[in-house]
């Protein structure tokens, strides 16, 4: 979503926090299936995902007016985001539930060639440490690229291209060796 | 042909794209807003698990004068603590005479710095001759050798590096990438000498403190606590729900009574243990332990409550209070260690502000660091921890 305006008196006669509302409404109808998606892809856990995503909305809601950039507004909604996910984990008065292989409600999409493989490969996901697993989801989910990624998550350039690099090294050794593309030039 | 990249995208796809999820509305995202914004208000800052309650002696502020000249007795106060302390204005003191971590830097209490190759440092602590180091949004924990080059980087869930007293040997957790499989690790300091390592009978935990060759470890999920040995011989310290450290020369353990607090109230009971007889030496209802002081005869205790933080120091033999202080209204204590046995260094956080600030045991403060920006929300990590600890 990309607006330039931002609210105010002027907005067809709305007050200034009216007009705000509207335009982060219109924000959450344009952006939450996907932001939940990522939550999702980030937890493991669809209420989890649900609670973080309602966090990190509020928490956007509340910086709101301080987001000069609309179009920044989805690096800002993600930091947030991955943050929250990770204030998940280091609460130690809550009790951590492992990660689960549940999906959302409806079944998962799969195409002709998935014989188990995106079980596999989700199985993967799960077990990846926390930085690594949030460059998985914001690389290869997002498809963000390498500087966007880097900035989203606060670390350099260098460590996403360290831990991309150890997510596949660690998708490698534990997928069967089908899902090997250096396998299929034998 | 499909590249590792290109399954990995597939398969979280697979995941998640063809399903319909329900829209929180608006209405809901302003609500949690609310609360989130009456939080911030209130500047509530935990220091362990604890919640909640009374307040103290009030905060005494000596601007310009450092702790070591002695500030004057406080005066009978009213029960408030001290309101509109800007963490900028406080004075700027010494430097922490002991370890701590400013960014990415470990600063060593001689002052030497050495730059690690992380961003956003959480733990560090000198090992086998280089470091072990935690970083943020991370959970492995790497050894680094002397050149600071990584030797290994293995999984872990727990938390916490223990450093005995003598200084020579350390420990810390490690696990499978899934948390299983906990485990101690125990090795020498400066690099002389082997590791042993000994299943954790815990999940998420890690160690406290050594009470000579075996090491208490404990975990904010799972209970009682337990003392390790490299035999791997494990003793459960029933009486404790948590342990948060111990003082080896009386074999002491410091933590929270066992039994979960009460769901409504959410007070806990601080509690001393004698180690030899795994039974309680004293306990006090409504206070968080935290640490010994470096010649153990004194122990740390926090509440925290809507106007701040309160401390308390026991005697830790007997827990006869001698001292108690709050911490300003909007200062948030995020990490406190004991600097010597008369002072304490706290990571403060007021608004969107850190620093490490220096407090006698009679809340006479200043500072120990220049302050550093921090934005809870914009996701950047705190810069300042006192070593070998982390960030709660």
């Amino acid at each position: 979503m990309h607006t330039t305006q931002r609210a105010g008196p002027e907005t067809g006669g709305m007050s200034r926090s009216q007009a705000r509302d509207a335009e982060f409404t219109a924000y959450l109808a344009a952006r939450q299936p996907s932001l939940l998606r990522t939550a999702y892809l980030l937890t493991g856990d669809r209420h989890q995902a649900e609670d973080v995503l309602q966090t990190a909305l509020a928490k956007l809601y509340l910086s709101w007016d301080k987001v000069r950039d609309r179009a920044a507004v989805d690096g800002y909604a993600r930091r947030i985001l991955v943050n929250e996910t990770t204030s998940l984990w280091r609460r130690p008065w809550k009790r951590r539930e492992h990660a689960t292989d549940r999906v959302p409600e409806g079944a998962p999409h799969h195409d002709a060639y998935d014989d188990g493989t995106g079980d596999a490969l989700w199985q993967v996901v799960q077990t990846l440490p926390r930085r690594a697993r949030a460059v998985v989801v914001l690389r290869y989910y997002e498809q963000l690229t390498e500087a966007e990624t880097a900035e989203v998550l606060g670390i350099t350039v260098g460590t996403v291209k360290s831990q991309t690099s150890r997510a596949l090294a660690t998708l490698r050794e534990r997928t069967p060796a089908e899902l090997d593309p250096r396998e299929e030039e034998r | 042909m499909s590249t590792p990249e290109d399954l990995f995208g597939d398969a979280l796809r697979a995941r998640v794209d063809h399903t319909e999820q329900p829209r929180t509305p608006l209405t809901e995202v302003v609500s949690t807003a609310h609360r989130i914004r009456r939080r911030r208000r209130i500047g509530t800052a935990a220091v362990s698990a604890v919640v909640l309650a009374v307040l103290a002696t009030p905060f005494v502020l000596t601007a310009g004068d450092g702790p070591d000249s002695a500030p004057a007795p406080a005066e009978p106060a009213p029960s408030v603590p001290p309101a509109d302390v800007r963490l900028a204005d406080v004075a700027l003191g010494a430097p922490p005479s002991l370890a701590w971590l400013d960014g990415s830097d470990y600063v060593a209490a001689d002052g030497t710095r050495t730059t690690l190759p992380f961003d956003a440092v959480t733990r560090a602590t000198p090992y086998a001759g280089g470091f072990l180091v935690t970083a943020f949004d991370d959970n492995q924990v790497t050894l680094l050798d002397s050149q600071l080059r990584e030797v290994s980087q293995r999984c872990y869930a727990g938390s916490g590096f223990a450093v005995s007293d003598d200084g020579l040997r350390t420990a810390y957790p490690t696990s499978r990438c899934d948390r299983s499989e906990p485990t101690l690790h125990v090795g020498a300091t400066s690099g002389d000498g082997d590791e042993w390592t000994a299943p954790m009978p815990l999940a998420d935990a890690g160690p406290v403190g050594f009470l000579g060759d075996r090491v208490v470890v404990s975990s904010f999920n799972q209970g009682p606590p337990a003392v390790v040995g490299p035999d791997g011989s494990v003793t459960t310290l029933d009486a404790l729900g948590i342990a948060t450290d111990v003082d080896e020369p009386r074999g002491l353990v410091a933590g929270r009574l066992a039994g979960d607090p009460s769901s409504e109230q959410m007070v806990p009971t601080g509690a001393v243990l004698d180690a030899s007889t795994g039974t309680a030496r004293w306990s006090m209802p409504g206070w968080s332990l935290q640490s010994f002081s470096p010649d153990g005869s004194l122990v740390l205790g926090a509440r925290a409550d809507a106007g701040g933080t309160s401390w308390a120091v026991f005697d830790s033999e007997t827990g006869e209070q001698r001292h108690e202080f709050a911490t300003p209204t909007g200062f948030g204590a995020f990490r406190v260690a004991w600097e010597d046995d008369e002072h304490l260094l706290m990571v403060i956080v007021q608004d969107r502000t850190e620093a490490i600030v220096r407090t006698t045991l009679d809340g006479a403060i200043e500072r120990a660091s220049d302050t550093a920006p921090y934005d809870e929300d914009g996701g950047q990590d705190r810069r300042f921890g006192i070593a070998p600890h982390d960030f709660p």
